[in-house]
């Protein structure tokens, strides 16, 4: 265990020294410089404005420069908002993104759980059809497409929620239902899976033959063994969320760091789009960290039975 | 002495020529694979529908009397669907329904084109990997689990920023970090096979590595890759269709199915639904059958998955 932890560490902290490179070259190889395209500023100025943000080092000075600062988590300041550093903007805009994304997590498990452990004791019977038809819709259908169609419907037909504000929890609903549909879909299938496959096992049969009643036959010993693979698609499932909040932010009008994102890539406020995508990519590599210690620690089979490297 | 009454039964003449005959004509395994698609009424209606979805694309423009980019700006703009325009028309008066056959054939070519480039390269790499093992394979796999790490938007947002907008650098920028699924699939699965006897067989009667890999392990492997591909094509579509909407994909005038929902959102409140309503029915409808037929494609292949 300790072996493979520091494994997956130093693997981590490689994948992030890689995203930091190449995020830093790329700003390197954007032809011009932030202020070459701006209105015509006298030459002083614009020297004044490159020393300012240390643009006129030599470029493996800056390359250091900018790995030290990453070290210390500052992401360096935004060019379009000249007054606002990139960390203020991601402490504004990260709680309410975070917020949002945790419901539509919430919101995917549980539903997700639930629908698809249905489907699977009722098997190929009316209701699994259901749950798998709404699965395929669900997977189907991007956010951004639900979005809009949850926004027509419930909120200017019906007038039930409020359309595109960020104010208390009815204006979180749609939101969170447009965000949480695909991982919905994606636990539904994959909960189903297992479970059909797991109700078939000789220990789910023991189980029923001593008598056991049948929630502690699913709870206990079908769900537990069935629940695996979800621990394992955590990882993808946060990465899903987050790419899907840029999008559903944006349609929603919601103050979030999506929207920043969105914002700066339509500015082409480089160093925002650079930090905003480091920002998270340190956070999904991190969760995809911690997703893969808590399945070797959940399984104890994997890491036995499994060469490492396969 | 003849037996008083007749035996009824008289013991059948064994033959071991007779007996060993096979009375079935014999199917090859892709043509079980065709039998068993064939039943699941999902995957066909799956494949029927990309089919239908690839005709009006390509054929819809060359019907239609109208251009993707030709505007009415005096008459013919935000028209309901009618006779005329059958989708209705844009906020420029473009034809919606010429815009979502273009839109279609631009997600489809990047769709597929995407899935193409990901199999060359994962094939190829996964394939090296798997069969060449040892501190090879060891280094190869390293460098594919460092990339496995990047986020795949992120990192295909990244791209499009720094590079010129247009489909050559969507698809581009989909297949840096694409391969990635197809070479470990492809390394695993050829690790498995290099072990058993008839690979053992065909090097003990001569073959090349050539000749063993793309004539006994590729083979082989053929069905999962083929289910990969299949889902390949719906994540490249949407990976497309999100840039698109973001802003990053296909630049105006060209019609790209995420462009028209990003234009068509303010819709939402004004009310030309037919706007909204047809690219998105496209973009979800074609998602959706890429999505049953290579579940299908799954059950056909691995009849022991299928419950």
């Amino acid at each position: 265990m300790l072996k493979y932890f520091i494994k997956r560490f130093v693997q981590m902290i490689l994948t992030l020294w890689v995203i930091a490179t190449v995020t830093f070259f790329m700003m390197k190889a954007i032809p011009g410089d932030p202020f070459s395209d701006e209105r015509k500023l006298p030459a002083q100025v614009v020297a004044n404005l490159r020393a300012h943000y240390h643009l006129d080092d030599p470029v493996p000075v800056q390359y250091l420069n900018y790995m030290a600062n990453l070290l210390r988590f500052d992401f360096g300041p935004s060019i379009k908002y000249e007054t606002r550093s990139i960390n203020e903007m991601i402490a504004e805009g990260f709680p309410v993104s975070a917020q949002l994304g945790a419901q539509a997590l919430v919101c995917a498990v549980v539903a997700g759980l639930l629908l698809g452990i249905v489907a699977a004791l009722r098997h190929n019977r009316p209701v699994d059809y259901l749950a798998m038809v709404l699965a395929v819709l669900g997977i189907s259908i991007p956010g951004f497409v639900l979005g809009p169609l949850l926004q027509k419907v419930l909120g200017v037909e019906w007038e039930l929620l409020p359309v595109a504000t960020w104010d208390g929890f009815s204006s979180t609903i749609m939101p969170t239902l447009a965000l949480a549909a695909l991982p919905l879909a994606t636990i539904t299938r994959l909960i189903r899976s297992s479970m059909v496959e797991v109700l078939t096992q000789d220990y789910i049969r023991t189980a029923r033959a001593k008598g056991l009643p049948p929630f502690l036959v699913i709870s206990r010993h079908t769900l537990r063994n069935a629940i695996l693979p979800v621990v394992t698609i955590l990882g993808p499932l946060a990465v899903g969320i987050l790419t899907g909040s840029f999008v559903i932010e944006n349609i929603f009008s919601i103050p979030g760091i999506g929207k920043y994102f969105v914002e700066s890539i339509n500015n082409r406020d480089y160093p925002l789009i650079m930090g905003i995508t480091l920002f998270y990519s340190v956070l999904l590599v991190g969760v995809n960290f911690a997703v893969d210690l808590a399945y070797r620690w959940i399984d104890p089979r994997i890491g036995l039975g499994k060469r490492e490297g396969n | 002495m003849e037996p008083t009454v007749r035996p009824r039964f008289q013991p059948a003449v064994h033959k071991s020529a007779v007996a060993e005959k096979i009375r079935r004509p014999q199917t090859t395994y892709w043509q079980n694979v065709w039998n068993r698609l064939r039943k699941n009424l999902l995957a066909l209606t799956g494949l029927i529908l990309i089919v239908v979805i690839a005709l009006i694309s390509f054929l819809g423009p060359m019907i239609s009397p109208y251009q993707y980019n030709e505007q009415d700006l005096e008459y013919g703009r935000n028209l309901p669907p009618s006779v005329e325009h059958w989708f209705g028309t844009d906020d420029l008066g473009r034809d919606v329904f010429v815009r979502v056959c273009e839109g279609g054939k631009i997600s489809l070519t990047i769709g597929l084109a995407a899935a193409l480039i990901d199999l060359c390269i994962g094939v190829i790499y996964g394939g090296i990997a798997g069969y060449r093992g040892g501190r090879t394979d060891e280094i190869m796999m390293r460098i594919v689990d460092v990339l496995w790490g990047l986020p795949y938007l992120l990192t295909v947002i990244l791209l499009m920023v720094i590079m010129p907008p247009g489909i050559t650098t969507i698809i581009l920028a989909l297949t840096v970090t694409g391969w990635l699924n197809m070479a470990r699939l492809v390394r695993g699965q050829i690790l498995q096979l290099k072990e058993q006897e008839f690979v053992l067989a065909a090097k003990t009667l001569g073959a090349g590595t050539g000749r063993l890999l793309f004539r006994h392990l590729l083979p082989n492997t053929s069905g999962p890759i083929l289910i990969m591909l299949t889902l390949t094509v719906p994540s490249a579509i949407f990976a497309e269709a999100f840039l698109s909407f973001l802003g990053l994909g296909v630049q105006a005038p060209i019609a790209s199915w995420g462009t028209m929902i990003n234009d068509a959102l303010i819709t939402v409140l004004s009310g030309e639904w037919w706007r909204l309503f047809f690219p998105a029915l496209f973009l979800c409808l074609t998602m959706l059958a890429f999505n049953a037929f290579g579940d299908g494609l799954r059950d056909a292949l691995d009849p022991k998955m299928r419950k």
